[in-house]
């Protein structure tokens, strides 16, 4: 690949690694949806005005992410340490689960006490009494 | 390098409903066909992202065959 264009393998790879980058950049995907969502909303399928849309919106976004990811190489790189924390990010959501059940356990314990009161108090105080448990759920 | 020596790596994205089950069929009724064609079954040609074509390519395949 790249011999017709005389292009060295490790260009060429570099070439392609920065068209992946590109490609995958959510800055890119982003603007392609929405020009996407743009031509739909028109209704315009000609091929000048698709070309014409393409050419305002996705040709700088593809410009200004090829040029941005071919100066800085080590953004990435920076990235990655900050992607460490990432793993303290999991435990929050299982306090909020343990949190979560300890509440779903609360009111278990209070339909348990609530039960008893059932038998003794009349049928409309109890009806309120649950309405109010729901609420606080 | 001569031509009759060139062997390129081709990887085939095949549509699960139509292309997949063509070389599927094409296998049962003992047809022969390249091994150079490596074949990733996907469920849809949609489902086949850019970012497929270009890894393909950093990965070292010489062409991309997307049926569907």
């Amino acid at each position: 690949m790249g011999e017709s264009e005389s292009l060295a393998p490790e260009e060429l790879r570099e070439r392609l690694e920065k068209g992946l980058a590109a490609v995958s950049s959510k800055k890119v995907r982003m603007v392609y949806g929405n020009t996407a969502k743009a031509i739909r909303k028109e209704g315009i399928f000609t091929q000048e005005y698709i070309n014409g849309v393409i050419e305002e919106k996705l040709s700088k976004a593809i410009a200004g992410a090829l040029s941005a990811e071919a100066e800085p190489k080590t953004e990435p790189e920076k990235k990655s340490p900050a992607a460490k924390p990432a793993p303290a990010a999991p435990k929050a959501p299982k306090q909020k689960k343990a949190e979560k059940a300890g509440k779903k356990t609360e009111p278990a314990a209070k339909k348990k006490t609530a039960a008893p009161k059932k038998a003794s108090a009349p049928k409309k105080k109890t009806a309120a009494k649950k309405t109010t448990a729901k609420k606080k759920k | 390098m001569s031509k009759e020596e060139y062997n390129p790596k081709i990887l085939g994205f095949l549509c699960n409903w139509c292309c997949y089950a063509a070389a599927d069929a094409a296998g049962v009724s003992r047809y022969q066909y390249p091994p150079n064609l490596r074949t990733i079954r996907v469920m849809c040609t949609g489902r086949v992202d850019p970012s497929f074509v270009l890894r393909g390519f950093v990965e070292g395949a010489d062409g991309i065959f997307t049926g569907g």
